[in-house]
């Protein structure tokens, strides 16, 4: 039987026509053919080029992939709960109870309806956060024991309480050997449309031991993070584009200002 | 006027065919499934050509609009995107989803779904596949399908209840 909704889904965004006309779509096609063609004549020294330089590449990961004690990180004291801005967050004992307990049901939803998960997810039931921040209506913190981690993004309800909107988890990466910070994760206070514009983004880094600060630069404007194991990024309000956070770069500096290293904009980091 | 390359074994006005019973249908699946719409018009016809350019193959897929759509979707997912693990709960009861008049909006409604059930529901109702084509799209059996799917429109229906119920 079908139902309103899902005659209402079946004529859903039909405001939305494709224009473009089918003779375009078949020279562009054809030029897609002509070029694989090409590329496939590329002759056999190309293809012994390309493959002295895979083997480099793959050459590199293996290399890269140091065990995970490498990295120095420290478990942070349990109750010493830092803001996404500043040393201490600006919650208040009661709250950061409330805001466990609804991330750690959301979590045990999500756990029971897919079933066994990274070990991330069980974090928010039994540790509490090391970062923690209220923002306007938004709450963003983030769970963490050993390399397990897990990010929770809460809105405050007129009631009061906080209700879970976002959640992710997963476990820390391996430092990679050439460079002392690699992106964890990052997110934004909505899923955002493919390739738009995103706001309340944050991201979360990990450093190597050397490191005491990082910056993040997004769309010309830099911002600070002291780094101790972790270095924490939550945007202020205003929105950037992914492109604009694709091209993202991360710098590292030691404790007297010193480079240690700097992407460049586009690099994966 | 253009005469398109001809490809073995295929031909240009079936492929035509395809495009016109398709390509609106794929454009508003690729924007339910989280594209601005002025990226996903080019997205889907750069993922229509690539159809085209492989009809051979592509024609004989379990569902050809669903691979334009996944195509179209794929090539405009970032590294930084592709890093991102977040999981968005069902749209809560209380945070009903609105255009600029304050009228329920399905879209957003469907693009806030977790993902597998964001998927279930473009290909069963924005592309139109049956249960069956829909798991073997997915790669997962029928009984998966029709679980997500029950979840989505539970989510969803609360979202438009409420939603009526609190425009003004």
């Amino acid at each position: 039987m079908t139902t309103e909704l899902e005659q209402a889904l079946r004529s859903s965004a039909d405001e939305l026509f494709l224009d473009t006309p089918a003779v375009d779509v078949l020279a562009r096609g054809d030029r897609l053919r002509r070029e694989r063609r090409r590329g496939f004549a590329l002759g056999a020294s190309g293809l012994v080029a390309l493959a002295a330089i895979g083997v480099a590449v793959l050459g590199g990961t293996g290399d890269d992939r140091g065990p995970a004690e490498a990295t120095g990180t420290k478990d942070t004291p349990a109750l010493r709960i830092a803001s996404w801005s500043g040393p201490s967050t600006n919650l208040s004992a009661e709250q950061l109870a409330d805001v466990q307990d609804a991330c750690a049901a959301q979590a045990r939803g999500l756990v029971d309806e897919a079933g066994p998960a990274e070990a991330g997810w069980l974090l928010a039931g039994t540790t509490p956060p090391v970062a923690a921040e209220l923002r306007d209506d938004l709450v963003l913190t983030y769970f963490r024991k050993g390399r397990d981690y897990q990010t929770c993004a809460l809105r405050a309800t007129e009631a009061g309480g906080f209700q879970v909107s976002a959640q992710s988890a997963g476990a820390e990466r391996v430092m990679p050997a050439d460079r002392p910070v690699a992106l964890v994760t990052s997110g934004a206070s909505d899923p955002g449309p493919l390739g738009g514009s995103l706001s309340r983004v944050y991201f979360v880094v990990r450093t190597s031991p050397e490191v005491a600060s990082v910056e993040l630069t997004v769309a010309g404007v830099t911002y600070d993070s002291a780094a101790d194991g972790l270095g924490l990024f939550w945007l202020p309000e205003g929105e950037v584009t992914e492109a604009q956070l694709d091209r993202a770069t991360v710098t590292a500096l030691d404790s007297d200002g010193g480079v240690l290293y700097r992407s460049r904009p586009g690099q994966e980091w | 006027m253009m005469v398109p390359m001809r490809q073995k074994g295929v031909s240009a006005p079936e492929f035509v065919e395809f495009y016109t019973a398709q390509k609106d249908r794929c454009l508003r699946a690729a924007v339910a499934s989280g594209m601005e719409p002025d990226r996903a018009e080019d997205a889907v016809a750069e993922a229509f050509a690539r159809a085209w350019s492989r009809w051979g193959s592509v024609r004989g897929m379990e569902s050809p609009a669903a691979w334009v759509v996944r195509t179209a979707i794929n090539q405009h997912i970032s590294w930084w995107r592709k890093r991102r693990r977040e999981v968005f709960p069902e749209v809560p009861p209380d945070l009903p989803v609105t255009d600029e008049l304050g009228r329920p909006d399905l879209v957003a409604a469907i693009r806030r779904l977790p993902p597998r059930q964001r998927e279930v529901v473009v290909l069963r109702y924005l592309l139109d596949l049956d249960t069956e084509s829909t798991a073997r799209s997915m790669g997962v059996a029928p009984g998966t399908v029709s679980a997500h799917l029950h979840h989505a429109l539970a989510s969803l229906r609360a979202h438009l209840t409420v939603s009526e119920g609190t425009s003004p």
